[in-house]
């Protein structure tokens, strides 16, 4: 078995000279739980589509399981899981209609226990037209559709958008399930960072179509910081410290947000610019990503709207 | 297997339409066949029982299933249509190809499925006009049966169908602004119609169809498969 | 046993961090007691439905502490008290921290006696069993 799973390689997609995703470098090892966040048209979903072939790359390639996106083989695709948010599937089918439908796909890995069990579980029936569920239910089906096989590689496209904490909850541990077995991998993306901090070991941060950040997930919490240092007079005109991000000040405080910075420089940093004293104030993935993903205004200061 | 169950599911899909179109061909036909050959049995009893002579051109001049072969090209027409639309274009549905297209099938395989089931579907209405055909030469009513010309240029018509299927097809595969190129799937099948229908031989006529049909096959598969979903 | 383990996401300490600090404080509080097996990594993961990973590194980090041991193919225990000691450098981040609480105590009002109460009764909920050898090192 290969290490790297999933690789591409300066991948790009523009749609009519705009650019979705350009240069994205991207490894992932198998065994991961790797969560791609991002804000809203970050290229999140442009990624993943190129990942599985259903885009065609303005530049770059992309390789899954070794095989290259463009011409994965019906055998390649067997071992991948894809699940998007809407969960569309066949309306006028049932449960069952769907399950016959998806075992010829899967040759001998269709786990006819398993999927049972889970739509027991979700407490719905076998015969139940799925234009009958409700948008949960549906998720819940297309769940059970996608781990019923033990694909190698679960791609999941924000799976539990729109969907109801329980559902949320059935969803991350279907993963856990999944990456206990060996060999197998999970990429998903979600906005919710509680369930990625939850679950992942990996992250990947997309960012007007780049790759911000692709590290361990602890790495990425340890990494950014916020720093609150109070002044006796007024805060430095001029701030250079390494791995700034954002700043902020009102009277006499500045708050930076610093990546990366090791804890000795921003002691001496704070000793440099004078300030009285300084406190690392801890902050949660959510404010971590935000403030990551925040537009830049370098270097300049701007202001609170201080009432 | 792959190939039977994704048949299988385009088949059903097009199911509804093929009662549909059946339906409505065979129970209008029967009306419309049984009227016409009450029409022509009263004609031939009034004109016997006035002792006129009568001109039998006159009376039998057109075929018993005339009608119904009208019925039939445009019932094949529609069916064509309906399913193309079903397969290819309906958002509704369409939201699905993304599942679809993941499936462990090459995307030729899932193209040949669903022509394969539209193909199926017209062969069954063509079934059903050949049924009607049967009806109509036992029936004790018909006095001249139908002639064989017409039984086979209904099933003709339903080969026009497939044709008008693979026009729509293109028409929702392509990704050309509606406003360009995007309807040419439908404007060449309007094309073949327009030359088919004027007075030629029917061999040309054949093989012009033949010609259009590999056109719009080669195109849809050619769109099909560097499609982006 | 392992039900008193309770993740928080979108809290600021992150999930292997919640994961140290509270089996560290269980075995401070001699809830978890020398030679007591820990719940296995995959089980914990999938109760607490947080990555198998992220559990093997708290425990890693906790055998790196001295706190537990893993024997391999049997499990991780908790690790014998009296073989544990604190360092000079240890103690001194200890300090450090304890005076961060101070000062914060004395930046919100509290004065020392209501400070040294509001510390042994929190030293309280903590069982001495386990720390005669922490009594006798110092």
């Amino acid at each position: 078995m290969s290490e790297t799973i999933l690789e591409t390689k300066g991948l790009t997609k523009y749609f009519s000279n705009k650019a979705a995703l350009e240069n994205f470098d991207l490894q992932i090892p198998r065994g991961c739980i790797c969560g791609f966040v991002g804000r809203n048209g970050a290229g999140k979903t442009t990624a993943i589509k190129l990942m599985l072939g259903l885009l065609k790359p303005t530049a770059g390639s992309s390789e899954m399981l070794g095989c290259d996106s463009m011409s994965l083989t019906p055998k390649i695709r067997q071992r991948i899981g894809y699940v998007t948010e809407g969960h569309r599937l066949f309306r006028r089918m049932t449960i069952a209609g769907l399950e016959s439908f998806q075992k010829p796909f899967y040759d001998n890995q269709w786990d006819y226990k398993f999927f049972a069990e889970m739509i027991d579980y979700f407490e719905l029936s076998k015969k139940q037209k799925i234009k009958h569920l409700s948008n949960g239910q549906r998720a819940q089906v297309s769940l059970a559709l996608a781990l019923a096989p033990h694909p190698e590689l679960l791609i999941m496209d924000d799976p539990t958008m729109g969907l109801d904490p329980a559902i949320r909850r059935q969803f991350l541990q279907g993963m856990i399930r999944l990456i206990m077995q060996q060999g197998r991998t999970v990429l998903f993306s979600s906005h919710i960072l509680s369930d990625v901090e939850r679950v992942s070991n990996q992250i990947v941060v997309i960012d007007k179509g780049r790759l911000r950040a692709h590290c361990s997930i602890e790495r990425f919490r340890e990494s950014i910081k916020k720093v609150k240092l109070s002044f006796a007079k007024t805060v430095p005109a001029h701030i250079d410290i390494e791995g700034l991000l954002n700043c902020r000040i009102a009277d006499n405080e500045l708050e930076l947000i610093l990546v990366g910075t090791p804890q000795e420089k921003i002691t001496r940093w704070a000793a440099s610019a004078g300030a009285e004293n300084y406190e690392i104030v801890p902050m949660n993935l959510e404010d971590q990503f935000i403030e990551f993903t925040e537009p830049k205004k370098r270097g300049k200061l701007f202001q609170w709207e201080n009432n | 297997m792959r190939f039977l169950a994704l048949f299988k599911k385009e088949l059903r899909e097009a199911v509804p339409w093929l009662i549909l179109a059946t339906l409505l061909l065979l129970a209008i036909s029967w009306f419309m066949i049984h009227m016409k050959a009450y029409d022509q049995s009263r004609w031939h009893y009034n004109a016997i029982s006035n002792g006129k002579v009568i001109d039998t051109y006159m009376i039998f001049r057109t075929d018993i299933m005339l009608e119904s072969a009208v019925l039939m090209f445009f019932t094949s027409i529609g069916l064509g249509l309906s399913v193309g639309i079903r397969h290819f274009w309906v958002p509704d549905f369409t939201r699905t190809w993304q599942f679809l297209i993941h499936r462990s099938a090459t995307r030729s395989l899932i193209l040949s499925a669903k022509l394969t089931a539209a193909a199926t579907v017209l062969l069954c209405l063509s079934i059903a006009w050949l049924l009607l055909a049967g009806y109509a030469h036992i029936s004790e009513r018909v006095i001249v049966p139908p002639e064989s010309g017409i039984v086979g240029l209904g099933i003709f018509y339903a080969y026009l169908g497939f044709i008008v299927y693979l026009g729509t097809a293109l028409c929702a595969l392509t990704t050309a602004r509606w406003y360009t190129t995007r309807m040419f799937g439908l404007f060449f099948v309007f094309i073949m119609f327009m030359i088919i229908l004027s007075p030629t031989n029917f061999t040309f006529v054949f093989f012009l169809t033949v010609f259009f049909l590999a056109v719009l096959i080669i195109q849809i598969y050619e769109t099909f498969l560097q499609k982006e979903f | 046993m392992a039900l008193w383990i309770q993740i928080t996401t979108g809290s600021t300490d992150p999930v292997y961090a919640q994961l140290i600090n509270q089996i560290s404080r269980a075995i401070a509080q001699g809830l978890l007691k020398t030679g007591d097996k820990l719940p296995a990594v995959r089980k914990l993961a999938s109760e607490l439905v947080i990555n198998p990973n992220t559990v093997a590194k708290a425990y890693t980090h906790l055998e790196q502490a001295k706190l537990v041991v893993t024997k391999t193919g049997s499990g991780t225990y908790v690790a014998d008290i009296k073989i544990r000691s604190a360092d000079a450098a240890e103690i001194n981040v200890l300090t450090e921290r304890m005076d961060n609480i101070i000062a914060r105590a004395i930046n919100l009002g509290l004065n020392r006696n209501n400070l040294a109460n509001i510390f042994k009764s929190r030293l309280e909920k903590f069982s001495d069993k386990n720390h005669k050898s922490g009594e006798e090192n110092e």
